[in-house]
């Protein structure tokens, strides 16, 4: 049989990205995502596997560490999205290091990475998130599960640029997106669509 | 003309002109004006009709109060009706015209409403038009809708963008006066998160319209705030509701006084404003004086007097009377004098209104008459004359073209009562001011009734400290200009005696002193019951002008105190709300969510025609050149029979279940057994609520020893994912069982017909044995494809062929597709929608939306031998009860048509033939019909009494609506292979 290379095919409409100095919005592909989640009776186990193979602990509030090129988000009580750079398989990988307990799934698929930095980056999820996202109530790190546009989400900030990145459905993302590049437009007035 | 543009002063741009045009004249003005200003500046006093007797109306006010001047704005698709003239700022290019008129402004058919005015009272709709009841529809309602009326929609879709936006701050201020900007300021400099929102493009409120020596300060501050980071100034919004927990709702008109929205701009934006704390600094707005003949053009607000004068550099008129009865309106003397209006008489209904208005009188060389009051004014379209009743009763005319009127101020307390807070009655002040407020909200300035600068300076520095304070920002004290004194003595002045039937309470909705002695009268004393018989408060305004007025008379006609007599609670908006403001962005594609599965552009490519499923599109079929629908499905239909069909089935929900604990908690989710499912298999599973209904159906397929993965129906997802969060976080909080949606991560393609394991041969990798003993009917494998990606493959048919269903990670569906056509172009692969499905599992006789429709038990759909016996499972007691379980009930059967060429239609009832087709003999209904190319016939699935008892029964399927009335015969509701051997192929 013939080798078959299947193609990835991005959510998006318009996966290209907008630029502008005030704000960028770029669908992040190449990063691998997988739910890590437990029972309560089971967590210090696995709060002591991450510490031993990625010398972090894992958040028990809405906040995201970093260890090596993965990094572990609070998604609820004892849940956790963990975001990869690194080619290996996250799923394998993951419960290579925690074990048969915990529930270890792939959500590489599941979600569309969108993200969205600059100046005016919170001036343009503020038409979209009910959250506060100023720099006294949110910080590099934070994270929130919220709604956006009737959409479930959960968004973190990666620095001060700032820099944020929502992980969201991919069912929704074009959507999401279409409406994202809307909200922007009053910064960016060139860009698409 | 021009004539009334003062040669210097004011907000104003004179070095560019606008052009613009009122009723299709064209006039001129500059940027700082509203439309008010411009018209007045070019000598247009006549600019609106009343809403009931179509009297001529001028312009009142100068801001948002304003109860006459109501335009047209705009045309086509932008026309917006109802636009306060008093509130539009002009650009070039603008177009208004003036509403409530036929044929024209200074012709109106209607006015001859005026001479009826005696018929016209108050309550005359409900009295008169009573009877016949059957002319209300066809007569009296269109007639009175053309007569009586504000402006007229746009009819095109609007084509201007909204938004929706939210903010946070620490102090939320609203208004920009005097004490909103020293609270502004002096929480902003504690490094608070301040927002200031002031409805005006201008920041200082009366500073400015009061030409305040010390409007400078204003300036000063305004530059101040804009340089603190965390201070944010939002000019022309206005806040217009206070909800819980601290939110506000505001509405910024951000390109209003723009003749288009620029690029990327909305029209206007909806904002959410979430504070800790809030100062209200709203001001307060002037109250007319009640007399006859006060609404003709030519009678204005003395506030409004001096906001055209010093604000817009406008002459409102060149010979004026003053009409007061407090000190404030002093100042206009003044003004009119310096601008060089000659000021004929101060009119002070005061019999002894004190030095100033003596002083102030006699500065501008006008005759002082105190105890005096205006009891009358005469002038067709405009202002000629007023009537003076002097202190002895003597009367006398003295002419003039304008009468500035005061009747003291009313605290813009609105806000303050959006909780539920009744204003208190403040005799000193002779008005309201807020009681309990919202909470986290204080109140100050002219909000408050504290109406002199000094106070408003002084209380809202103070109100911005303690405020920041309470938010834990330390500020210091703000060093602010000393005011001149002012005085703000009132005796009030609620009706000039005698006043009746011109004398107008409410402009906007022309309800005058008369009618409120009719409602009176008839017994409405309530304010409430007031409002409701007269309509007085109603409309645009909601009262700014009129309430406190119309309830000081009810006051002294019932003999009871204002304290006593109360006001109506005021609710949200403070201001009309355009309907697209509220919708903001959720128009047009962005109107609700959509969700599109993985193959979605493929589809496309192919022409498919989509149906909405939940948020999920579809592709309902997929027509060639020259087909129509139903030729597309058929052979959609006989490819899937006849060869293999590929169908996008990602939208089914699928829920990743992993733990120790999961067999066990299927067993209590499902209605059937779960404990003995092996690795590798799938089953069919049956869900009911608690009250035993059925809930949802699906297959769940065991991966590993802890991991399954359940399907649902597509429009179910959500509510079954709900359901079993709820059963495990409150029914079992200790169960070992974590779940995840999975629905996006993998998309789901059904492979059906027989030449299906043949195509998945060809993409599968050769390691895994696609076989019947390997993957057997209801078998589930992880597999590779396509050289070695990682994919599963589930043995399920929906449509009775030999069929699978093939997932791989969501960003290759569209890719797998692909490959599958251009793989199986020799096996004739054919794709098919959800049409097609229908078709496919109506003839295998499986139930699915129309028959799980919340209504309908195991044993009605023939399930009942699913019920396990051997188990507690949720739905299990209730699903018991006789009612549940009688065989009478509606139960699951086939249909075909007697005569083979009829049609069935979805949704007829079902009755015996022979009887009358009335509710008493309803049989059931039937639930789901198609066209089956497979049988060249329709068939169909319905609920009937009894069931499968009525099998080669022959009833009538009744369709009133469409009218259809046809024999059927009831089969068993599988069609096509009942024995099930083709799915084992």
């Amino acid at each position: 049989m013939a080798e078959l290379p299947l193609r990835a095919v991005s959510p998006l409409h318009h996966p290209r990205p907008l630029e502008s100095a005030a704000v960028a919005i770029n669908e992040m592909t190449g990063l691998q995502m997988a739910s890590l989640a437990t029972g309560p009776a089971a967590r210090p186990a696995l709060i002591e596997a991450v510490r031993r193979h990625w010398g972090v602990d894992l958040p028990l509030t809405p906040r995201r560490v970093t260890g090596g090129s993965d990094a572990f988000l609070w998604a609820g009580p004892d849940r956790w999205m963990v975001t990869s750079s690194a080619p290996a398989d996250l799923e394998q990988s993951l419960r290579a290091s925690v074990g048969a307990g915990p529930a270890i799934t792939d959500q590489t698929d599941g979600r569309c990475l969108l993200r969205v930095s600059g100046p005016k980056a919170r001036a343009t999820l503020a038409k979209l998130l009910p959250i506060d996202l100023h720099p006294r109530a949110f910080a590099p790190n934070h994270t929130a599960l919220t709604v956006a546009i009737h959409v479930n989400l959960q968004i973190w900030q990666l620095d001060d640029t700032p820099a944020y990145d929502i992980s969201l459905f991919r069912g929704y993302a074009d959507y999401f997106h279409h409406a994202l590049i809307e909200a922007a437009a009053e910064f960016a007035p060139n860009a698409h669509p | 003309m021009s004539g009334f543009r003062l040669p210097q002063g004011g907000l104003i741009d004179r070095d560019r002109s606008l052009r613009f045009s009122f009723d299709g004249k064209s006039y001129r003005g500059h940027p700082g004006d509203t439309l008010a200003s411009a018209l007045l500046a070019s000598g247009v006093r006549l600019v609106g009709r009343s809403f009931k007797y179509h009297r001529p109306r001028g312009i009142l006010s100068a801001g948002p109060e304003e109860p006459n001047a109501l335009v047209e704005l705009g045309r086509g698709a932008r026309r917006e009706p109802n636009s306060r003239a008093t509130l539009v700022e002009l650009y070039d290019g603008l177009i208004a015209v003036s509403q409530n008129r036929f044929p024209s402004l200074r012709f109106d058919l209607m006015s001859m409403n005026t001479l009826l005015a005696p018929l016209l009272s108050a309550g005359f709709y409900y009295k008169t038009f009573m009877w016949p009841a059957s002319f209300w529809e066809k007569f009296y309602e269109p007639m009175i809708r053309r007569a009586a009326g504000l402006g007229r929609a746009a009819t095109e879709p609007d084509p201007d963008a909204y938004e929706n936006a939210t903010a946070f701050c620490d102090v939320l201020v609203i208004g920009a006066g005097p004490a909103g900007l020293a609270a502004a300021l002096a929480a902003g400099r504690s490094g608070a998160r301040v927002i200031l929102c002031e409805q005006d493009r201008v920041l200082g409120g009366r500073l400015h319209d009061d030409r305040h020596p010390e409007v400078g300060w204003a300036d000063r501050a305004e530059a101040e705030l804009a340089a603190l980071p965390e201070v944010t100034i939002m000019r022309r919004t206005q806040v217009f509701g206070v909800y819980d927990g601290g939110t506000y709702a505001a509405l910024e008109r951000v390109a209003d006084h723009l003749l288009v929205p620029p690029p990327g701009l909305p029209r206007q934006r909806l904002w959410r404003i979430i504070a800790r704390r809030c100062i209200l600094a709203a001001g307060a707005i002037e109250r007319p004086l009640v007399f006859d003949g006060n609404d003709r053009p030519g009678v204005m607000l003395a506030g409004a007097v001096r906001s055209y004068i010093n604000r817009y550099g406008v002459a409102p008129g060149r010979r004026a009377v003053v009409f007061a009865n407090n000190d404030s309106a002093l100042a206009t003397l003044a003004d009119l004098t310096r601008a060089g209006v000659r000021v004929a008489a101060l009119v002070d209904s005061r019999p002894q209104p004190g030095a100033g208005a003596e002083a102030a009188a006699a500065a501008a060389g006008a005759e002082f008459l105190s105890g005096a009051v205006v009891c009358g004014t005469s002038g067709g379209q405009g202002l000629r004359a007023v009537t003076v009743a002097g202190a002895d009763g003597a009367r006398r005319r003295i002419s003039c073209d304008l009468l500035a009127i005061s009747g003291g101020w009313n605290p813009s307390v609105q806000l303050a009562t959006h909780h539920g807070g009744r204003p208190v009655w403040d005799e000193t002040i002779a008005a309201l001011v807020p009681g309990a407020t919202p909470p986290g909200m204080s109140v100050v300035g002219a909000a408050a009734g504290q109406f002199t600068t000094q106070t408003a300076w002084s209380e809202g520095a103070q109100a911005g400290i303690a405020t920041a304070a309470a938010g834990g920002f330390a500020a210091a004290p703000l060093e602010l200009p000393a005011a001149p004194l002012e005085s703000t003595a009132i005796v009030p002045l609620w009706q000039v005696a005698g006043a009746g039937g011109t004398a107008f309470v409410d402009f906007q909705n022309d309800v005058t002193v008369k009618d409120i002695r009719l409602a009176k009268q008839e017994g409405f004393h309530a304010v409430e019951h007031l409002k409701r018989y007269t309509t007085l408060g109603m409309a645009t305004d909601q009262g700014k002008t009129s309430n406190v007025n119309a309830l000081a008379i009810m006051a002294g006609l019932t003999g009871r105190s204002i304290a006593e007599t109360g006001t109506t609670l005021l609710r949200p908006p403070v201001q009309p709300v355009a309907i697209g403001a509220l919708a903001g962005q959720h128009r047009g594609r962005e109107f609700r969510p959509v969700r599109l599965p993985p193959t979605h552009r493929w589809a496309e490519g192919l022409g498919a025609v989509f149906i909405d499923a939940g948020q999920w599109l579809r592709a309902q079929w997929y027509p060639r050149p020259g087909e129509d629908w139903q030729a597309s499905v058929n052979r959609e239909v006989r490819a899937v029979r006849e060869k293999v069909g590929i169908c996008d089935v990602t939208t089914l929900g699928k829920i990743d279940l992993q733990g120790t604990d999961v067999a066990e908690f299927l067993e209590l989710v499902y209605a059937n057994g779960w404990k003995n499912l092996p690795v590798g298999r799938a089953r069919y599973g049956l869900m009911l609520r608690e009250d035993g209904f059925v809930l949802d159906d699906g297959t769940t397929a065991r991966l590993g020893e802890q991991h399954y993965v359940m399907t649902t129906t597509t429009v179910n997802a959500g509510r079954v994912m709900q359901h079993l969060e709820f059963c495990h976080q409150v029914l079992w909080p200790e169960a070992d069982v974590q779940m995840i949606s999975v629905t996006d991560q993998w998309a789901q393609l059904a492979v059906a017909g027989p030449n299906s394991r043949a195509l998945l041969r060809r993409i599968v990798d050769p390691e895994f044995d696609l076989g019947n003993q390997a993957l057997p009917y209801m078998g589930a494998a992880a597999i590779t494809i396509c050289g070695g990606q990682k994919a599963r493959l589930f043995r399920l048919s929906f449509s009775g062929e030999l069929a699978y269903e093939i997932a791989a990670p969501a960003r290759f569906g569209d890719s797998l597709a692909r490959v599958l056509m251009e793989q199986g172009g020799d096996l004739g692969v054919t794709p098919y929608g959800t049409e097609a499905l229908g078709v496919l599992r109506i003839e295998k006789g499986h139930p699915a939306g129309p028959e799980l429709n919340g209504q309908t038990t195991a044993h009605d759909l023939g399930m009942a031998k699913l019920l396990s016996k051997r188990k507690d499972f949720i739905g299990r007691a209730m699903a018991a009860r006789p009612a549940l379980t009688d065989t009478a009930r509606p139960g699951l059967a086939g249909f075909r048509p007697v005569d083979p060429a009829a049609i069935i239609p979805a949704g007829a009832h079902l009755l015996r033939q022979g009887v009358a087709a009335i509710a008493a003999e309803d049989l059931g209904w039937i639930t789901s019909a198609v066209y089956s190319a497979t049988f060249g016939g329709w068939i169909a699935l319905g609920m009937v009494a009894g069931g499968a008892a009525r099998i080669g029964e022959t009833l009538r399927a009744y369709d009133p609506l469409r009218g259809h009335d046809i024999p059927v015969t009831v089969t068993a509701p599988v069609f096509y292979d009942a024995a099930g051997e083709r799915l084992h192929g």
